[in-house]
């Protein structure tokens, strides 16, 4: 991904989390729909965080593979 | 429509809209960051053959998950029942199998830019040509088609005019496959995968919920072989499908699926553009793993839908204009049932992007097929890079404008995977021939190819107007003053024989042609022939990258669902 200078999983990660904010907003000021909108929204930010986590990880083996590359060179 | 408009119209809040907007927001935020990386042809039409392969398997099946997987199969969940899983667990996961292990070396290792060039190759200019130009129309139908989907939808559930609901659509797809090519359409169709899987995921356990779970819905449709997969297979008046068991094996299953999945550039693209050919062909073995899961997000909800028919007054799929159920609009109508203020700008976003999906897939196929294949081969040859680089940015352009007419011919037709499928029938099927015999027989010819392939799409054509089903097709009977010579049970059945006599049409006469006609001289077939080609040694690979094993345990959990749901 970073050939083309942009992580797809950070992407991804911040798309969802952000979404679930709005999930989690809408839980608790909608009438109905409390839990399935608390549910899903938490749902999304664990899934946000694992892709984003995910695209923190790639990024620090790609400066250590980079870094270990230019040593042998 | 007008009826069900009010019916269906969604009250959404702030939220909502603040769920669509951000969606819109990331999509053309990923158009715009790649749009500097786009300096040549390559990068725009190729993304310069540097997609890792976990994002090209998951752009792989959502290139295909627009319209006609996401509306069109829960129309036909709702409609055919569980029998529609047979696009699924007969056609789809095996063809993808059969790609990854048996054809991607041949794409992939020819260094073809397109399925076209690899006809060239394999054959001459004229079968590329004549491929080049039917697949071309295809792409726009079905990018027209995805479009015309969302139209609709918008204009049900958010009141908006059927032609204000498309100017926005392809104005906002047209802005970021303009702006970040291939890769831009690629990175897009990976968030929409996810997006499109977990915002409908809920419904499906709301759903299942509401109607007692799996216990619950065959409760309900006992007495019906709807949640069966064979069942009734025996005869064609025996099942939903309106086709017997031959037909279904033969026309989609191993016609209509293996030319889809095996021959469409739209989805064979996204295993090109990856770094390597083990990438390459563990893409489409790798995405074959969700597609065999894919039934639960597309099909259930259908069914869950009739169920609640029965169980819950308050709901019902809503009513067709000339009368019957207008299945289209089954997954729309239950998220306005189940989804409250919130997961409803999810879903509705989520349906969005399904549409969005198919469209930018297609037009990215064509405007690279059209640059490569038709353009650079026929009109303009030995220019400039920056040239195809422009030329291909214009064909973006004239593809959008394209698939908006092609939205308002759409409109005539009630249920659109018939609509799909005939369309396929015509061109994929027998271009399946073509390639299975030029993969497989060293004596397949140029003129035996040609001409078997246009003798197949006229067959396709033939049968399609001399048979009638659900009131379509028979227009050469009409036109000849006679009677239909047969009349199908089902749309889905006259178009998986439509299927089969071109398959069968295009293989025959490129076999008798063949047999005539001058053949290559064997050394100029290395590489594109299965027997002239050293077989790729895959017992290095670690067992998870070793295409013959992932397959093949793709291949047994598909027989397992087939058998657990008989």
């Amino acid at each position: 991904m970073e050939n083309n200078s942009m992580d797809l999983r950070s992407v991804i990660g911040w798309f969802f989390m952000i979404i679930s904010v709005l999930l989690l907003i809408a839980s608790f000021t909608t009438e109905n729909g409390h839990e399935i909108n608390l549910i899903t929204g938490i749902t999304f930010l664990i899934f946000g965080g694992v892709m984003y986590l995910l695209s923190r990880n790639g990024k620090k083996k790609a400066k250590a593979a980079k870094a270990a590359a230019s040593k042998v060179e | 429509m007008a009826p069900q408009t009010k019916k269906m119209k969604l009250h959404l809040n702030l939220i909502d809209g603040l769920v669509i907007f951000t969606y819109f927001i990331f999509v053309l935020g990923i158009g715009y960051v790649l749009k500097r990386k786009m300096k040549t042809s390559n990068d725009f039409l190729m993304s310069g053959r540097s997609i890792p392969m976990w994002v090209a398997s998951l752009a792989f099946i959502s290139a295909n998950l627009g319209a006609q997987e996401v509306l069109g199969m829960a129309a036909s969940g709702a409609k055919y029942g569980l029998f529609t899983t047979h696009f699924y667990w007969l056609g789809a996961a095996i063809a993808m199998v059969f790609l990854g292990i048996f054809m991607m070396p041949f794409y992939y290792g020819s260094k073809a830019r397109s399925v076209p060039e690899y006809l060239a190759l394999r054959y001459d200019e004229k079968t590329r040509g004549f491929n080049a130009i039917t697949f071309a129309i295809m792409t726009i139908f079905s990018s027209g088609i995805s479009l015309y989907a969302l139209a609709i939808l918008l204009e049900a559930m958010l009141g908006w005019s059927f032609s204000s609901s498309i100017v926005v659509a392809s104005i906002i797809v047209l802005a970021y496959t303009y702006l970040g090519g291939l890769t831009s359409a690629v990175y897009n169709e990976v968030l929409q995968f996810f997006l499109i899987v977990l915002g409908i995921a809920p419904l499906v356990y709301l759903g299942l919920h509401h109607v007692g779970g799996w216990e619950g819905i065959k409760h309900n449709l006992e007495g019906t072989n709807l949640l069966h997969v064979w069942k009734g297979m025996g005869s064609a008046s025996t099942n939903p499908l309106g086709t017997n068991w031959g037909s279904l094996v033969f026309g989609l299953g191993f016609v209509l699926a293996f030319g889809y999945w095996c021959t469409d550039f739209l989805v064979v693209q996204r295993a090109m553009v990856t770094k390597n050919i083990n990438d390459a062909q563990m893409t489409p073995i790798y995405a074959s793993i969700p597609k065999i899961f894919m039934p639960i997000i597309v099909i259930l909800p259908g069914i869950i839908a009739l169920v609640l028919m029965k169980t819950d007054p308050s709901y019902t799929i809503p009513l067709a204009k000339g009368g019957g159920y207008d299945y289209n609009m089954t997954l729309p109508s239950l998220l306005q049932h189940f989804y409250p203020n919130g997961l409803l700008g999810v879903g509705l976003t989520a349906l969005i992007a399904s549409f969005m999906s198919g469209m930018a897939g297609n037009v990215t196929a064509f405007n690279t097929v059209f640059t490569f294949d038709i353009y650079q081969s026929y009109i303009k040859k030995g220019a400039s890079d920056q040239h195809y680089l422009n030329v291909g940015k214009a064909v973006t352009v004239f593809g959008i404008a394209a698939s908006v007419a092609t939205a308002y011919l759409a409109r005539s037709f009630d249920n659109i995977m018939d609509f799909l499928q005939l369309v396929f029938g015509f061109i994929n099927a027998p271009l399946f021939a073509t390639f299975f015999l030029g993969m497989f027989w060293k004596k397949a010819t140029a003129n035996g190819a040609f001409y078997g392939l246009i003798s197949g799409t006229l067959a396709a054509a033939a049968t399609h107007g001399l048979t009638v089903a659900e009131g379509k097709g028979g227009w050469l009977s009409h036109l000849l003053g006679s009677q239909p010579l047969y009349e199908y049970g089902s749309s889905m059945g006259q178009n998986f024989n439509i299927a089969s006599v071109a398959f069968i049409v295009c293989f025959l006469v490129t076999w008798l042609i063949s047999l005539f006609t001058q053949r290559r001289k064997e050394s100029e077939l290395v590489g594109l022939v299965y027997s002239l080609t050293e077989r790729q040694k895959t017992g290095h690979y670690v067992w998870y990258k070793n295409p013959v094993i992932v397959g093949s345990l793709v291949v047994i959990v598909t027989i397992a669902f087939n058998i657990i749901f008989y």
